[in-house]
């Protein structure tokens, strides 16, 4: 019951995460009216990856994997262009408020086509995980003679909800200005994880094929299919073991993206003081 | 302002996306039950002779080798670990095919196109031993057909191979007029040798007319003779002309660079440049690294077609290029590679026959 269970969850968190992370930032920018189209996305996401998963089933009652990785790698660098946007919009916005708070931020800041793209890449995360997930849970389905299996993997399934739910809550309740800092950070580790996990699957898709040293195996010390491992992994694209190019592409985005977000993310210092 | 923004109540084209895409997830939702009752009963023609079970354990595979024939087989990994696993097949460092997210005790089935060759699979945790995975060229399967999709890659390569030595033949020319310029005869010669191995290499993807007549046909012969000849009235006669001989080299690279060269024409400039191997010397050395440079990059296909050929005609271009005495080595090979051009030309149905 516990390995379905944290298979379902780490695939939901992936996606519950990306549209909790777009929920709070379109709430805290002054779009809440952006939501339900935000919902409706990631439902039509689930419905579709339900019907077109059902439909592979029946026909070839395989997962194309190679496809599937392709269409994960593209998903994963397309939400991390977004979201590296996204924290740098954020980064703006959080210099423009100067420590007051206000929930309209800037209706300058906030175009339809970011509101359209966001939706859209709620839906493309929920399918990314989707399609995947909907082959895992007919096979635990197929092959289950107890409830146990099945119930592991729709209590993980509602797990990854939950957490999608409490990132967009806990969003909703952070000061403005920290949400803005701390949530920068910890999308831009998010997103570091994205490339990571973007480059690994275009090597499983056999598209990318250098760099396959082996960096680091701690599988020992954290199996990724273990409970920590699981959410590690489901929030940050951890891998017991990695290859050199997945360290490489990890650094090569986090380092640069991090070190100009908190050099130019600090608060302004009060000009009144310094310069009279 | 947007679609959705409407204060209060969802606007109608959201009302409408909602409708729209409640119905999907009931559709889905259904979908999915009826695959998933229908999946768990055995279904007839799904389970076959062909299919090749294996048991996978945290750090073994059960076979720990295995041996099938060329075409599509279909397997069937059990996971008998306590651990959530997956299953690769691994060419080198390529994953061939996967499965991932095996729970303990339930099996997926992947069902895969495989070539004749030894293969690697995955036991269990990545970082196990690995079994081994041999898939035997067979009769009874059909030769595999190529179609124009596999040779995407070795074209497209060739082309870069082509402009590479078009490059080097203007860089040759360009050095070519300076020396000329400067009446340094022994120069010139030097840069006409190098301009005449540029040719020799890209010669293959030329076409019989061209070499005929034409200015590649009088840039060719104008630096055969520069490279091999060292008299001062044969070079006087050719230094005045290099800027007519850029002008041709140009041409020939604007027609290379828009040209896609397939490998049946490929082949068909090597067979020619094979049958016109003659003494080594240094221009044949370029012409024979001509035919290697389209032997290498049409190998794999042909191995996959015809091993034993694909073997044999790189045995006999290494004779052909370390021996000092080689009619019969360069006849040979270009038996081989007119056999290789047989192989893969497209018939009327676009595959190989």
């Amino acid at each position: 019951m516990l390995v379905p269970f944290l298979i379902m969850l780490r695939e939901g968190i992936e996606a519950a995460l990306i549209v909790g992370i777009i929920a709070s930032y379109l709430a805290r920018t002054g779009r809440s009216e952006w939501l339900p189209a935000l919902w409706v996305g990631a439902v039509l996401a689930c419905g579709a990856s339900l019907a077109v998963g059902a439909g592979l089933d029946i026909v070839s009652g395989e997962l194309p994997q190679r496809a599937q990785e392709l269409f994960e790698a593209c998903v994963g660098l397309i939400a991390v262009a977004l979201l590296t946007s996204m924290v740098f919009w954020m980064r703006k916005a959080a210099r423009s408020i100067k420590g007051e708070l206000h929930a309209g931020i800037d209706a300058a800041l906030s175009g339809e086509r970011q509101g359209l793209a966001l939706v859209g890449l709620a839906f493309l995360a929920v399918a990314r995980e989707g399609l995947e997930s909907v082959f895992f849970l007919l096979a635990v389905l197929q092959q289950s003679s107890g409830w146990e299996a099945p119930a592991g993997a729709a209590l993980g399934l509602a797990g990854a909800v939950v957490v999608g739910f409490a990132i967009h809550a806990m969003g909703m309740k952070l000061n403005l200005r920290v949400f803005f800092r701390w949530t920068g950070i910890f999308i831009l580790f998010v997103a570091a994880g994205l490339v990571a996990n973007a480059v690994r699957a275009l090597h499983e898709a056999g598209l990318w094929n250098g760099l396959q040293q082996i960096a680091y195996d701690i599988g020992a010390l954290l199996p990724v299919d273990g409970p920590l491992g699981s959410v590690l992994s489901g929030f940050f694209g951890y891998q017991e073991r990695a290859t050199l190019g997945e360290v490489l592409a990890y650094l090569a985005f986090l380092v640069p993206t991090l070190a100009f977000f908190l050099a130019t993310g600090r608060p302004e210092p009060k000009l009144s003081g310094a310069r009279p | 302002m947007t679609a959705a923004a409407s204060s209060g109540k969802p606007s109608p084209a959201l009302r409408l996306a909602m409708a729209g895409t409640a119905l999907i997830l009931c559709g889905g939702v259904a979908a999915f039950f009826y695959a998933a009752q229908r999946g768990a009963k055995p279904r007839p023609g799904q389970s076959s002779a062909q299919d090749v079970a294996i048991a996978i354990t945290e750090r073994t595979c059960e076979p720990a080798q295995i041996t099938v024939p060329a075409g599509k087989t279909s397997f069937i990994v059990t996971n008998r670990s306590q651990r959530a696993l997956e299953w690769e097949i691994l060419d080198g460092v390529i994953v061939v095919e996967e499965r991932e997210n095996i729970v303990p005790g339930q099996s997926r089935r992947l069902t895969a196109q495989l070539h004749p060759g030894e293969y690697a699979m995955t036991c269990g945790l990545l970082s196990a031993p690995r079994g081994r995975l041999i898939v035997k060229a067979s009769n009874d399967a059909a030769a595999p057909k190529l179609a124009l999709m596999d040779f995407i890659g070795p074209v497209a390569e060739y082309r870069v191979y082509l402009i590479g030595q078009s490059d080097a033949l203007a860089a040759a020319l360009e050095q070519l007029r300076g020396a000329a310029e400067a009446r340094d005869i022994d120069a010139v010669a030097q840069r006409a040798a190098e301009a005449s191995a540029a040719f020799a290499r890209l010669q293959p993807a030329l076409t019989d007319d061209e070499l005929k007549a034409g200015p590649i046909a009088d840039l060719k012969l104008a630096l055969a003779n520069a490279a091999g000849s060292r008299s001062e009235a044969d070079l006087a006669t050719f230094v005045k002309s290099p800027a007519s001989l850029q002008d041709k080299a140009k041409a020939l690279a604007d027609a290379l660079a828009a040209r896609t060269v397939l490998p049946d024409a490929m082949l068909g400039g090597a067979v020619r440049a094979a049958a016109g191997l003659v003494k080594p010397s240094e221009a044949s050395a370029s012409q024979v690294a001509g035919i290697r440079k389209i032997v290498e990059l049409l190998q794999p296909l042909v191995t996959r077609l015809d091993a034993p050929l694909a073997a044999k005609t790189a045995a006999d271009l290494g004779t052909v290029e370390r021996g000092p005495d080689s009619a019969g080595a360069s006849a040979a090979l270009a038996g081989d590679l007119t056999a290789m051009r047989a192989k893969l030309t497209l018939d009327a149905s676009g595959k190989t026959p």
